[in-house]
């Protein structure tokens, strides 16, 4: 079963680095992970291609992990506001949309700026720990 | 009494943008203008950087189109530094730059265009959007998405990274083109190919029935501004800055060191856009598009074959020199076949595998100019630099911000056909916006000045006679 991380956010505006980060980090790991500046509609033909998804976004005031369902979007095809719409955009488009879920890295700042807060950078390492349990159920990590 | 109808923002356009329409008391239009309420400061700021760091502080003007603000920057740089940039490093600039060509123009016909040319102006709302697209022809979506894929390839295959990528720099560029990735990319231009040939089929079958926007869409003579080959050939990224009438002639060669010389720039008191002109007619006579249809108008051949096809094709369906705004989507097409033909070329050369990638030199001129066809037109950049290499004047010319007069006339004809009366049905309100996408408008890049602006809210009545103005000077 293939799992896909997709970590999205900018990494010069403070803790709006996390998902990247905790992609990066999967990535050294040997996990089909990437990271990406925003969702974008190319994601969606890699969506489509894996078994599981999960998109990790740091927030504010928001943590843990949660499903995500398909959901039609209004926002330019572009910019691609959030993951709901790019797994409306797999079934749409190639007709299959994986299980998903978002992980969310707590966040206290998006000031402009390289480096993440104490909070964001626990955040990270507690995603990862969500993110590998996750692998290690569908068999992908010893 | 007189009112105005505003339309703000301007959806499916690269940043932000307001429309504001005059009425009479008969309810016809007396005049429409865009106006741009983004302000960047970027010419401001930069002052006192080392002029090196000007590729990447100036890549992130814009996440659209970074690439072309990286070739430019790095043109001027190769000029303060008067160095020749080695043969290799030109043909993987010009391989960056044809990416970026296409997944600019990609994005500009399926994701923002698209929508209203195959579903309809009066299409419900609802549905006028990309997932009506894909619901009216799921293969044409889907080729646009992995369309725009490719050239977001090259760039992320030669830069590394897909937006922000830095790699070229004053003299040359860092790397070459690795193998594996040469041979990925050259996998996929058969279907992308494919692709481009499908939508220009549609679009053309479609063109019929666009009769009156054709007419309305901003059909002007104006002047028309972009490189051109020696030969005659379609450029993006060297060659002669020419400067062409409606009927084709060449009023100028311009040497991009002097383009000053040639091109002012006006500052609208409604818009944080500068508004340039071709100086010896003045402004605003003096206007002048830029772009796609602009290169098009300006190149014999576009020198590869299928491409050359379709130009003859729509050379016959539009005329020799086309002046309607409206077949800005027609030339954005065929930019993207000439460009992945193109792109097949430059693959094949084992030069792009070369070591030999960076001339290196110390400041040798104090002032410098790089252009670069962006997606949207020329791009210019000139830097000024002290005795270490820091600026200490820096003014870019962006592409949209040379076509912000003719927008102003394509919003006013449009409006004008179009706006009558006090009720404004949906369709009539998207025409109007759509003859502002045809340019297809990066307003990020466009208000990159800093400054104050100078602002000006007027309301005119049906007799010419000022009811209202409001002033805020700089």
């Amino acid at each position: 079963m293939s799992l896909l991380v997709i970590g999205y956010g900018n990494r010069l505006r403070g803790d709006d680095a996390a998902g990247p980060v905790v992609a990066d980090r999967l990535a050294a790991r040997g996990i089909h992970a990437i990271a990406v500046h925003q969702l974008t509609p190319e994601l969606a033909e890699l969506v489509a291609a894996a078994d599981q998804v999960v998109f990790v976004d740091a927030a504010v005031d928001a943590t843990g992990c949660e499903r995500v369902e398909p959901v039609a979007g209004r926002a330019p095809l572009h910019h691609v506001r959030a993951p709901a719409e790019v797994l409306h955009l797999a079934e749409a488009v190639y007709g299959r949309c994986p299980p998903a879920w978002l992980v969310r890295v707590s966040a206290v700042s998006f000031e402009f700026g390289a480096g993440m807060s104490a909070e964001a950078r626990r955040g990270c390492r507690a995603a990862e720990r969500t993110i590998l349990q996750v692998v290690a159920e569908a068999h992908e990590y010893p | 009494m007189a009112s105005r109808v505003v339309i703000d923002p301007v959806t499916r356009i690269e940043g932000h943008a307001k429309i504001t329409i005059h009425l009479g008391d008969d309810g016809k239009v007396t005049d429409a203008r865009f106006h741009v309420t983004e302000f960047r400061g970027f010419e401001r700021f930069c002052v006192g950087r080392p002029f090196t760091e000007m590729a990447g502080i100036s890549a992130r003007v814009c996440g659209i189109c970074p690439v072309s603000h990286i070739l430019a920057s790095s043109r001027a740089g190769d000029h303060l530094l008067a160095v020749a940039v080695p043969p290799a490093a030109v043909k993987l600039r010009r391989l960056m730059n044809l990416g970026q060509i296409i997944q600019s123009h990609a994005l500009s016909f399926f994701h923002l265009s698209a929508p209203d040319l195959l579903l309809g102006w009066d299409a419900d709302p609802a549905s006028r959007n990309v997932f009506g697209l894909i619901a009216h022809d799921r293969e044409l979506a889907r080729g646009g998405i992995r369309l725009r894929q490719f050239g977001q390839e090259i760039i992320e295959a030669l830069g590394g990274r897909k937006i922000h990528p830095a790699w070229s720099v004053p003299g040359g560029v860092r790397e070459p083109l690795a193998v594996e990735r040469r041979d990925h990319l050259a996998g996929r231009v058969a279907e992308v190919k494919a692709t481009t040939l499908h939508a220009l089929g549609v679009f053309k079958r479609l063109l019929d029935g666009f009769g009156e926007e054709v007419e309305v869409f901003g059909k002007f003579p104006s002047l028309f501004l972009g490189l051109v080959a020696a030969n005659g050939d379609w450029e993006h990224y060297d060659g002669v800055l020419r400067m062409a009438d409606a009927e084709g002639r060449t009023l100028a060669d311009i040497d991009p060191q002097r383009y000053f010389d040639h091109l002012g720039e006006a500052v609208e008191h409604d818009s944080f856009l500068k508004s340039p002109y071709y100086k010896p007619l003045g402004y605003p006579d003096g206007l002048y598009r830029v772009g796609p249809l602009a290169r098009l108008n300006l190149c014999t051949q576009m020198g590869t074959p299928l491409a050359d096809q379709q130009l003859r094709e729509y050379r016959q369906r539009a005329g020799p020199i086309v002046t309607t705004s409206f077949y800005y989507h027609h030339a954005r097409l065929i930019e993207i076949l000439g460009a992945i033909e193109r792109v097949e070329r430059l693959l094949a050369d084992p030069e792009l595998q070369s070591d030999r990638l960076r001339a290196r030199a110390s400041i040798n001129r104090l002032e410098g100019v790089g252009i670069s066809e962006a997606p949207r037109g020329t791009l210019f950049h000139h830097y000024q630099v002290d005795e270490n290499g820091l600026l200490k004047k820096v003014n870019m010319l962006i592409a949209t911000g040379q076509n912000a007069l003719p927008m102003n006339r394509t919003v006013t004809q449009i409006a004008q056909r179009y706006v009558t009366g006090t009720t404004i049905p949906e369709a009539v309100l998207n025409r109007v916006e759509a003859g502002i996408r045809a340019f297809d408008p990066c307003l990020s890049c466009s208000t990159h000045a800093a400054g104050q602006m100078p602002l000006r809210v007027v309301l005119v009545g049906p007799d010419g006679a000022l009811l209202d103005e409001r002033r805020r000077e700089p």
